[in-house]
């Protein structure tokens, strides 16, 4: 299947592009919400729900701008399911209000909203065939006939479904249902569309794909698209913005790299991808560095000193495995950030190599190392006795 | 799909022997039996009626037995008007009945079902209570709640109104007829409706659908096996019905299953009253047909 390239998204002045933005493998310069006089999509302000004495959603205000493609990502029961069906209309707000496009939709019922939602068991209707199903939208807003064929062979195309049209949903595969329901989601052009665990249903290379046809999609409608999941790596492929959610609040928002390389506490940290933490106090600030004493290491650490508290201050460093380096020969005198353990785990998994390194008080650090080559000249075995090190600019500095 | 699940194959085919031996015995006997009489010519004996098998005469009493048997009681049938009136008479009633069984039953179904799930099991069970007493006495009971001074015409005179006479009338059966059957209405309606997913309901929303209009685009469309299944299950039985017509209404209230039984122990006419069952059970044979093959039809749907 060869893609269509990826047309720019309306570009926007961002901000002076300092060290801090400057992080990941990702250049973007479609950045709304750095820029003050854009106007949001949908506002969600000071928005509740409760379910019995249990908050669901606990005060989230958030900003979605037009043609952003955001992601709320949590674990279960964080609320991020119940967010996105009080957008949808399902849910009933306990305090604060929705808007989209400047209109209050708070009380709105779910058929009056512009929005549409793709809904996790796709929710196909049984006796409708992938026609019917597509049409039913349309055929709500009174359209005339010529026109809602148009537009169901239209979607059909777009999901590559043309030869399916009569099919009922239960004679249709998991990919196929998956794409009727987004054909029918979007059919009615919304304003915005709300996914809600699209892919979650569907096989490892399905869901890959997937991934790429849904962000061309977003491009080629320039529909504004929410999507709900608990799959960090689905949220960074497909996402402009994340929002990791907690008990019903949203503890950090930002672009992939920056949710990624830049956690603001330890429980972001730890639910997007792998993280070694260690506990450490800071020993002094030698700007640009900061030194930390940590039991791990006699030597402590020493990492860039952006956003840390001064000395006496218990803070957490936190290292991804992928930015640690592993060796079986000592490092040059003087390097810093070293630490000698020895092996206790190996995980292959082709691409990668994972090791557990197991360091004196029986502390677990992990390390990933990419398989860049087939051959290895000594490669690293079980209980070997091996060095791990990391640079400076490597480990975030957490305070909570 | 090779050679090692024929032996299971073996055993299903073997357990399938247990209901075809059920039927044989306890319907396509008897249907033999009672087709065989009302092929046979009334007479003033016992058994009341002639031919009669003399396996003594050996081939010559067989063809002595076939060539006495004829159709002429189903002639005698098409002949009297009053038969035909009695068919059509009880399918009408039927058919008011489970068109009213209908109209009742769904919106108790449909109330259940949207009831929390502990007050659908208690709902549930409240359908289903009234089978533990006998069918004879609750439609008895009938009796008491419309005769002339019973339950229902003291009701009506609390509020100031006319008495009716409702006993022994058309009306008094189909009443009895609805109340009676009704359980066998919710309960198929009920398990379609139970199982209908909300979340297509929750589509139909989002995709524009204000709430009665789902009803009619998602709901009905997939209640319609339980509808069918309710309606056969109602209407089948009460075109038969013995029991409520004769408690209950009066001589306007012909139904067939009161003519066999008059016919048969009234008049001990046994011939007459066979064909006139016989022609009931092909009457009712087209719908048990048309049942059947809905039920495979949602089978194959529901894989």
């Amino acid at each position: 299947m060869s893609k269509p390239p990826r047309p720019a998204k309306p570009g926007k002045a961002t901000k002076a592009e300092g060290r801090r933005l400057n992080i990941g493998a990702v250049r973007s310069s479609f950045a709304p919400w750095n820029d003050p006089n854009a106007t949001p999509l949908v506002r969600f302000e000071g928005v509740t729900k409760r379910f019995g004495d249990q908050v669901a959603v606990n005060d989230i205000s958030l900003d979605i701008y037009p043609g952003e493609f955001f992601a709320l990502l949590g674990p279960s029961g964080c609320g991020k399911t119940t967010l996105m069906r009080m957008l949808a209309g399902f849910e009933t707000l306990d305090a604060g209000r929705i808007t989209l496009a400047g209109e209050d939709i708070s009380d709105a019922p779910p058929h009056k909203r512009p929005v549409n939602m793709m809904f996790q068991s796709y929710a196909l209707f049984p006796h409708l065939n992938v026609e019917q199903n597509i049409a039913f939208g349309l055929k709500q807003e009174g359209l005339p006939k010529a026109e809602i064929k148009a537009r169901v062979a239209e979607m059909l195309e777009l999901v590559k479904l043309q030869d399916f049209a009569r099919r009922k949903p239960d004679q249709l595969s998991g990919g196929q249902k998956q794409r009727v329901a987004l054909a029918r989601a979007v059919a009615r052009k919304p304003r915005m569309l709300l996914l809600d665990e699209p892919l979650g249903a569907l096989d490892k290379k399905l869901r890959e794909e997937t991934q790429f046809e849904l962000m061309d999609l977003q491009v080629e409608l320039g529909v504004t698209f929410l999507i709900v999941t608990h799959d960090q790596e689905e949220a960074m492929v497909m996402a402009d913005r994340i929002a990791v959610m907690r008990e019903g609040r949203i503890v950090q928002i930002g672009r992939p790299e920056e949710v990624y390389e830049t956690p603001s506490s330890r429980y972001v940290a730890e639910f997007l991808g792998d993280v070694n933490l260690f506990e450490t106090t800071v020993e002094a600030i030698e700007h640009p560095m900061a030194h930390l004493d940590s039991s791990a290491s006699t030597a402590g650490f020493y990492v860039l000193d952006d956003d840390c508290p001064g000395p006496g201050a218990t803070v957490w460093l936190a290292v991804r495995p992928e930015k640690m380096r592993i060796s079986l020969d000592p490092p040059e005198p003087g390097a810093k950030n070293v630490l000698a353990g020895e092996i206790w785990d190996i995980g292959y998994t082709g691409d990668w190599t994972n090791y557990i390194v197991e360091l004196p008080g029986e502390k677990l650090v992990r390390v990933a190392r990419a398989n860049s080559q087939r051959f290895v000249e000594r490669p690293i075995g079980w209980d070997d006795k091996v060095w791990v090190s990391f640079d400076p600019d490597a480990g975030v500095v957490l305070t909570s | 799909m090779g050679s090692r699940f024929r032996g299971n194959g073996r055993v299903v085919n073997r357990a399938a022997l247990i209901p075809a031996i059920w039927l044989a015995v306890l319907f396509a006997f008897p249907f033999l039996l009672v087709f065989r009489l009302s092929l046979s010519d009334t007479a003033l004996a016992i058994p009341p009626y002639t031919p009669q098998l003399d396996w003594a005469a050996g081939i010559e009493g067989l063809k002595a037995f076939f060539g006495a048997l004829d159709f002429e009681m189903y002639r005698r049938l098409g002949e009297d008007p009053f038969y035909l009136n009695a068919y059509l008479s009880s399918l009408k009633f039927a058919a008011t009945g489970t068109l009213l069984a209908l109209l009742v039953g769904y919106p108790m179904a449909y109330g259940m079902a949207r009831c929390k799930p502990n007050v659908r099991s208690l709902l549930l069970m409240l359908v289903i209570l009234p089978f533990w007493t006998s069918f004879l006495i609750r439609v008895y009971a009938w009796v008491g709640i419309l005769k002339p001074q019973g339950l229902f015409n003291s009701f009506l005179g609390l509020l100031g109104l006319e008495p009716m006479t409702l006993l022994y009338t058309p009306a008094a059966v189909q009443i009895g007829l609805v109340y009676s059957y009704l359980p066998f209405m919710v309960l198929p309606l009920y398990a379609a409706l139970e199982r209908l997913d909300d979340t297509l309901l929750e589509a139909a929303a989002d995709l524009g659908s204000p709430p009665w209009r789902s009803f009619w685009q998602i709901t009905w469309p997939l209640s319609i096996p339980g509808v069918i299944a309710g309606c056969l299950l109602c209407f089948i039985p009460m075109v038969g019905e013995f029991v409520i017509p004769d408690l209950l209404g009066g001589p306007g209230s012909l139904m067939i299953g009161r003519s066999i039984w008059m016919e048969f122990f009234a008049n001990r006419d046994w011939p007459f009253a066979s064909a006139v069952a016989i022609v009931l059970l092909f009457t009712l044979v087209l719908p048990i047909v048309l049942y059947q093959r809905q039920q495979a039809k949602a089978l194959e749907a529901g894989r």
